[in-house]
């Protein structure tokens, strides 16, 4: 079963930072490890990505940088800022309480 | 590979020319390349991989409040309605016809040109023969006219029906304006050859008609040197106008996508010459059939044909003098 994009469309961010947290990283390199992390289950659109990305540096949670790649080519690479930081954790609480509230409603018999 | 890059032109070829969307574009197109290429890696075919690339694209709608386009995206209808597609088969026919009719038009304007032959030949021989060789002469100045009229007619009566083309906005879509740039490419060769040659006649026309004279100063050589010139003129006419009327449709094509949109291809719009002069302005454009005009005008009156054609240098030189000032 496939995740519906409605319903994560508020945690791509969430996501994006999280993989940025470890290491500063390119477009392709973040959807190929959201697809590897969430077993093929949630495939994130280029245009989906590319979207959160301009959004988030235009609020300041990332920056973008010019890079390489091994071939040569040029790339664009994007690190997590301080306030990308402070916003992730943000969005960490409210997913929890969100989690616990949704939780209520889902009947497991 | 081809077929994702022309997919990700074809989305954006309606966006506007902005740093952002070039940037989006850019990005896009490396992911894109990224996925592709370890698709491919992982052993997919091509088409399975160029499928699933295209597949997890997503759509333009996301990229609006980025881009700043969202008034295009959802202005489509309006879009649509106003502007004239035209077709891949249709840009084929015009390109046909504007040669076509550039032939045509070509060899009426070097009918026009030769006309005068007749009188020409006919005057020198004047003095040996009889009535009958002007006579003749005369009857090939006036047919020569007269199917230059019907060449020149038919030409314009068969190009009226792509006056659409300047009359409302049009465009072509990213693959037919990528290969109508192909086709002004390839045929640049010959274009330049197709000058070179008009020039050559042009320079060495009066080599017959001294080389002639210098031979015997006889008044039949002269009138058949000139008769030369004139052919070799009308030639390197006929292949300047056909040459011009192949280029200027590729060119006019070319100029329906602007720089401000994304479609890639076009061609800067022609500047209209303006002479900053409210007659001239008026009289330029006319320019040349007026000279046409005083050209037979004075060469019927006086009959002297071996002197006249030298209005068409004098008007080549004072054009040149005006469009400068």
């Amino acid at each position: 079963m496939e995740i519906s994009s409605d319903v994560i469309r508020g945690y791509n961010d969430t996501i994006i930072l999280s993989l940025l947290l470890d290491s500063p990283s390119y477009g392709y390199e973040i959807s190929k490890r959201i697809r590897d992390m969430t077993d093929d289950c949630y495939i994130i659109k280029e245009t989906t990505l590319y979207s959160a990305f301009t959004r988030m540096e235009k609020n300041g949670y990332l920056e973008s940088f010019p890079g390489y790649a091994d071939n040569g080519k040029r790339r664009t690479y994007y690190r997590i800022t301080e306030k990308g930081q402070q916003y992730y954790s943000e969005k960490c609480s409210e997913w929890e309480l969100t989690k616990r509230v949704i939780e209520h409603f889902i009947r497991k018999d | 590979m081809e077929t994702i890059h022309n997919y990700l032109e074809s989305m954006f070829a309606r966006l506007p020319n902005t740093q952002e969307v070039i940037r989006a574009k850019c990005e896009l197109g490396q992911m894109m390349e990224d996925k592709y290429s370890e698709l491919i890696e992982a052993g997919k075919s091509d088409n399975e991989a160029v499928a699933q690339v295209i597949a997890e694209f997503g759509n333009l709608e996301e990229l609006s409040d980025a881009l700043g386009i969202s008034h295009i995206l959802h202005s489509d209808n309006v879009y649509a309605d106003n502007i004239r597609q035209i077709t891949e088969d249709e840009v084929h026919s015009y390109i046909y016809d504007a040669a076509f009719c550039g032939l045509l038009r070509g060899f009426g304007i070097f009918l026009a040109i030769i006309c005068s032959s007749g009188p020409i030949l006919a005057a020198t021989y004047h003095a040996s023969s009889a009535k009958g060789a002007m006579t003749a002469g005369l009857v090939f100045l006036f047919c020569s006219i007269a199917a230059a009229v019907a060449l020149l007619t038919y030409s314009a009566l068969r190009m009226g029906r792509w006056s659409f083309i300047r009359r409302m906005p049009c465009s072509i879509d990213y693959s037919t304006a990528g290969m109508v740039n192909d086709g002004l490419r390839n045929s640049h060769g010959s274009f330049v050859l197709q000058r070179t040659i008009a020039v050559l006649l042009f320079c060495s026309c009066y080599i017959p008609l001294i080389v002639l004279d210098y031979i015997d100063d006889d008044p039949v050589n002269s009138g058949i040197g000139v008769t030369i010139l004139l052919f070799m003129v009308g030639i390197a006419v006929w292949i300047l106008v056909a040459a011009a009327g192949r280029e200027k449709s590729y060119i006019t094509l070319l100029g329906l996508n602007s720089s401000q949109k994304m479609d890639g291809h076009y061609y800067k719009e022609q500047k209209k010459v303006h002479y900053g002069n409210r007659f001239l302005d008026a009289v330029m454009p006319v320019y040349w059939p007026t000279v046409s005009c005083v050209y037979l005008i004075i060469s019927f009156l006086t009959f002297r044909w071996d002197i006249t054609w030298i209005i068409w240098p004098i008007a080549a030189v004072a054009y040149n003098l005006i469009r400068n000032l």
